[in-house]
């Protein structure tokens, strides 16, 4: 049961998040470093859209710059435009600070930590809601939060919202983390390696859960990962991110089943095949990996944004 | 018959913790044969790398015995030649390695310490060792700060091949790496292993790496050894519903593993409303 299906790109759909010409530079001892070189993405309402590549791709760096978590940082320069719907957020730190967490909210790698351990579950449940809703009661803030969690299939809720983080195994966190995230009922969802930290059975469980509840609300994902099977699992556009620069991009059945570019390929071949009894043959060089972006078929126009 | 290489033989190990008895191998038996290399799959709690640290000596067990080359060597101080013979490759290397040392002093100790060739001619020899992992000899003089994962994870092949180990054990030597990293720490992994004719244990959560490299496989589940056979036998044909659940709940990058794969998906589908994770 693969869950990526194909997608149906109609360039009317209106886009949640466009990012355009991304540049990011650091300055440091030695001059102004640039780690992402004029990266362009978008995701579309509804449509769950992969950035794959290694460490250090910057990968990581654009969630960040999207959730607008890098701004304050000191010696980072930054030129582009992202913006979520009609709305440019980039230098807008009041308005990005207002969203997250209501129009924008995210999901992290290792669930345990992204959490502060001396709040109860019950406690963040409260705080993320009053970021929607500033009045809300404490009685109401309490039945949304159960009702979100009997959704991610946890079935004593009341135990969960009086934990501690550290109390619960890295998947009921990971389930804690995946409500969190949609109890506001976000337009979009950063999602940064969700579950790799977990074991391979409990990851496959909550990417499943995590398709079913996007699937539902119709919520937008844009899902950063450096792995390319889940990548085919769960996307379905893909854009391959090396060194700081989009190499391809294209939807995942057109990725997975013609790769163009010489990296995306050489990543490909690297991964271990389950029905391949040798170990992957990666040539030494990285000749061609520079080589420009390919774009495949119905992939390339990003529509006008709609409001 | 032969004696083993090496054999575990009901082997259980309990932790205490808050007053809690944690059993981490529940009575555990294999047997590692000369020159293979068997992986030890599970995921966490499966007690593997329990197992990885009785067989080197960090943990003894509460009860059973470990023999290597038909001596026990568990459950008493190692004697110095059993500590070179079995040599342990971390999933860090950034941790193994010692950050104040330069990659040429971490490996030349570990042929100070074996008293391995002449002292006069162990600079060249950590120079060849560092050649044999595919290091320049400059390197020698770089601090592991400054480098790469890949290249830490070849540094410590090499200081694991400087003791001339028969046995190396390795915990998830490359579930840190990057995809072309990995691929090139495994192919390196593998043809040392021919050229010395080394044994390893291999432990490992990643099966589709164990598909690559293994002759044999044993499957660990919460401390119990569930299924063993040659790595032909259990990818074709596992007969244990939790070894199933393990290979169909790997995301794959090609249609014709996903065949695979979904063969075993019908009696192990993955539930999101399970809740025992």
């Amino acid at each position: 049961m693969p869950l990526a299906k194909p997608v149906a790109l109609s360039p009317g759909d209106a886009v949640v998040l466009g990012v355009r010409n991304l540049h990011l530079a650091f300055s440091g001892p030695r001059g102004s470093v640039e780690v992402l070189h004029g990266v362009s993405l978008h995701v579309r309402r509804g449509e769950k859209v992969a950035l794959v590549g290694e460490s250090g791709s910057g990968k990581s760096t654009i969630a960040r710059l999207v959730l607008g978590l890098l701004h304050d940082q000191g010696g980072a320069t930054v030129s582009g435009s992202v913006r979520l719907g009609s709305r440019e957020i980039l230098g807008d730190d009041a308005y990005i600070r207002a969203a997250r967490g209501d129009r924008v909210s995210m999901i992290f790698q290792d669930p345990v930590s992204a959490v502060n351990p001396a709040f109860t579950i019950g406690d963040q449940f409260r705080e993320v809601l009053r970021r929607k809703d500033p009045a809300i009661s404490n009685s109401e803030a309490t039945r949304r939060a159960r009702a979100a969690l009997v959704d991610v299939y946890l079935h004593d809720p009341d135990r969960v919202l009086a934990s501690y983080v550290f109390q619960l195994s890295g998947g009921m966190s990971q389930r804690v983390m995946i409500a969190l995230a949609l109890v506001n009922a976000p337009d979009l969802l950063v999602a940064d390696e969700p579950g790799s930290s977990l074991d391979v059975t409990v990851q496959a469980r909550t990417l499943h859960l995590m398709n079913d509840m996007i699937g539902r609300r119709g919520t937008s994902v844009l899902f950063i990962s450096h792995n390319l099977g889940v990548v085919r699992e769960f996307a379905d556009r893909v854009y391959v991110i090396y060194r700081g620069r989009i190499v391809e991009h294209a939807t995942v059945n057109q990725l997975f089943v013609d790769a163009r570019h010489p990296y995306t390929r050489a990543l490909l071949a690297a991964v271990p095949k389950l029905d391949e009894a040798r170990v992957p043959d990666v040539p030494e060089t990285t000749y061609g990996f520079a080589n420009p972006l390919i774009e495949h078929e119905g992939c390339s126009e990003q529509p006008s944004v709609a409001a | 018959m032969t004696e083993p290489f090496l054999s575990v033989e009901h082997v259980t190990k309990r932790f205490r913790s808050d007053g809690h008895e944690i059993v981490a191998l529940d009575d555990v038996s294999l047997v590692v044969e000369s020159g293979e290399c068997h992986a030890i799959i599970g995921e966490s709690g499966s007690g593997k790398s329990t197992l990885g640290n009785l067989i080197l000596g960090i943990e003894q067990p509460t009860s059973g015995l470990v023999r290597f080359k038909s001596e026990v060597v568990s459950g008493r101080r190692r004697p110095l030649r059993l500590k070179r013979a079995i040599q342990l490759i971390q999933q860090n290397p950034l941790s193994a390695l010692n950050s104040r040392r330069t990659v040429g002093q971490s490996v030349r100790l570990a042929l100070d310490v074996h008293h391995i060739g002449e002292r006069a001619h162990r600079r060249r020899r950590v120079i060849e060792l560092l050649g044999e992992v595919g290091l320049p000899a400059e390197y020698a003089d770089r601090r592991p700060r400054g480098l790469s994962g890949g290249e830490r994870q070849r540094i410590a092949v090499s200081r694991a091949l400087a003791c001339k180990p028969e046995l190396l054990v390795l915990d998830e030597p490359t579930s840190a790496l990057d995809v072309l990293v990995q691929a090139r720490v495994l192919q390196l992994l593998m043809q040392t292993r021919r050229q010395y004719g080394l044994t390893y244990l291999f432990i490992t959560h990643d099966l589709a790496v164990v598909r690559g490299i293994a002759d044999r496989v044993s499957v660990f589940q919460k401390g119990r050894l569930v299924e063993a056979g040659s790595t032909d036998e259990i990818f074709a044909a596992p007969r244990n519903p939790y070894t199933r659940r393990l290979l169909s709940a790997i995301p794959v990058v090609t249609a014709e593993e996903a065949r695979h794969r979904d063969q075993f998906r019908s009696a192990a589908e993955p539930n999101v409303a399970e809740t025992d994770d």
